[in-house]
């Protein structure tokens, strides 16, 4: 095993404890926010930026990877 | 200090109105914010360090890259966390009601609230520099009986709303003792008149309807 494809998985497994904290925090913002404040602009550029991350080091991660 | 009527919470009564919307003061949030961008230069001075000292991190690339994305990700996710506990923290004065809302972490939240009228004693601190210079500090209610007081901390204008807290329960306290009927108004020698005047009125058209004889 490559150390890519090791790379590669460990970063699944993070991705997937991430993925489930920010489920639960980005829950709490929707839930209790109250009218016109900021939980719901805070979680949308959370979104976004964990976004723009995860896309990046994917699309970074896979090159190498295909390169072997 | 927020003093918006429109504001609507889950829970509140059919005649309630927001009177008073507190948060902390953003000062309280600001160490969080520098440790996230700290955290966001990190990965940024570890890279410039290696390329200093030469050590090359090319077969390390795909390490690398989960190692600083990771890194990125678990510095947003505890802004995220930072952010939940200080803006989710909030106390609601209402016109009759007192609600503080405490957010601790993401699993534990505590609401406590309490009426107005319960109210014995509202005091405000200011310690230290910072607190002084930009007027922040502790609101202390004090309720009556066994109900746990109030601590705010960290609360904007702390006087302003120590002295509004009050005088609300002061509003509140008038406004139940005219209904209740506790208040023992005095009454006038004008008013004793008018009821002397309706009184016989009311006699003189009863005895007129019967034709009975009307002393005046």
């Amino acid at each position: 095993m490559s150390l890519t494809f090791i790379s590669l998985i460990l970063y699944l497994i993070f991705l997937f404890a991430f993925a489930i904290f920010s489920a639960f925090a980005l829950y709490h913002l929707w839930q209790f926010g109250f009218l016109g404040d900021l939980c719901k602009p805070v979680a949308i550029v959370y979104l976004t930026c964990s976004g723009v991350i995860i896309f990046f080091s994917f699309v970074l991660i896979l090159g190498l990877f295909l390169r072997g | 200090m927020k003093t918006e009527k429109r504001l609507t919470f889950p829970g509140q009564l059919e005649d309630e109105e927001v009177l008073l919307f507190l948060r902390r003061h953003w000062l309280s949030f600001l160490p969080y914010s520098l440790f996230f961008l700290f955290m966001l230069f990190l990965p940024l001075l570890i890279i410039f360090i290696l390329t200093f000292f030469n050590f090359d991190l090319t077969p390390y690339r795909s390490l690398a890259i989960v190692f600083l994305s990771s890194f990125l990700l678990f510095a947003f996710a505890f802004f995220l966390t930072a952010f939940i506990d200080y803006y989710l923290d909030v106390t609601i004065v209402t016109n009759s009601r007192l609600i503080d809302i405490e957010q601790k972490g993401l699993f534990n939240r505590d609401i406590s609230e309490q009426s107005l009228l319960r109210v014995q004693d509202v005091s405000s601190k200011r310690q230290g520099l910072f607190q002084t210079l930009f007027n922040y500090g502790l609101v202390f209610i004090q309720t009556a009986g066994e109900a746990p007081n109030f601590e705010l901390y960290n609360i904007p204008k702390p006087d302003e709303v120590a002295q509004k807290i009050l005088h609300l329960h002061e509003e509140l306290l008038k406004k139940q003792e005219d209904i209740g009927g506790l208040e023992i108004k005095p009454i006038t020698t004008k008013e004793k008149e008018e009821r002397k005047g309706k009184e016989s009125e009311e006699v003189s058209s009863e005895d007129l309807r019967k034709g009975g004889e009307v002393e005046l």
